[in-house]
């Protein structure tokens, strides 16, 4: 126990760094296992403790973990990834529409795909436009109120467009389709 | 931008650390700083002045180019 609060007391931003590996780590592992046995309860509350122990532990570093040249560097990164990701995502979505007659999953692919791409860059100018005007709402929480209420109803909106409402389920041993999904009933055997 | 940080920071007997310790920032900063490659925010520049005891336009060496 000694042992255990000596270490806590005593961590260093090296230790730190390679914790937060570990904890990426098995959390990937702990995530994998839960999405295969269909509990994504495990996945929640693993997700959880390792935001409260990874918070914790930063607490503890009595070093500068990151500074303004970190958050610079960063922004760029952030802006590059962003636009290579919304480039390379579009061009998949181009190549897998134009082949969704040889496999209907490809329209699903593209579909999956166009949502992210829009998600993420509405998500990316909304935040860039509230930080732009941080100063501007300060003194005026109810925009802010305002704005955060928006962001949470196109996060759910958004959530609910990739839910799958267009789906085939399962009933009395059949494939029975749930609004008019553009893919064909699965081969695999129906026995609910 | 071309500055007079580590002539300073050598001359009072201050290591890297012990500068961005004082000032807030990682020990790399103070190395990309003193070689030139990393502009600082004001917040920053004002901060590493007071530390090594000058002024901003004393510190830094502005190219008006």
């Amino acid at each position: 126990m000694l042992f255990i609060s000596n270490f806590f007391i005593m961590i260093n931003k090296k230790s730190y760094r390679w914790i937060r590996i570990a904890v990426a780590m098995i959390l990937g592992m702990v995530i994998s296992v839960s999405i295969i046995n269909s509990n994504l309860f495990i996945a929640l509350v693993a997700m959880i403790i390792a935001w409260i122990a990874l918070t914790y532990l930063r607490s503890q570093v009595k070093e500068i973990l990151e500074d303004e040249r970190d958050y610079e560097i960063g922004g760029t990164a952030a802006r590059w990834a962003i636009q290579i990701f919304s480039v390379v995502a579009v061009a998949f979505v181009l190549m897998f529409n134009t082949r969704k007659g040889i496999n209907p999953t490809y329209e699903t692919i593209a579909m999956t795909l166009s949502y992210a791409v829009c998600f993420l860059m509405i998500t990316y100018t909304l935040i860039f436009k509230f930080y732009n005007r941080l100063i501007w709402l300060k003194g005026k929480t109810w925009l802010t109120v305002l704005g955060a209420i928006v962001l949470i109803l196109m996060i759910v909106g958004g959530l609910r467009l990739l839910s799958g409402e267009d789906d085939w389920m399962c009933q009395n041993g059949q494939w029975v389709k749930h609004g008019h999904p553009s893919w064909p009933a699965p081969i695999e055997e129906c026995n609910k | 931008m071309k500055n007079k940080i580590k002539e300073l920071r050598t001359k009072i007997g201050m290591t890297q650390e012990e500068l961005a310790l004082k000032v807030g920032v990682r020990r790399e900063t103070i190395v990309f700083l003193e070689q030139g490659k990393y502009n600082p925010s004001l917040g920053l520049a004002y901060n590493v002045a007071k530390v090594l005891k000058t002024k901003i336009e004393d510190l830094f060496v502005f190219d008006e180019k």
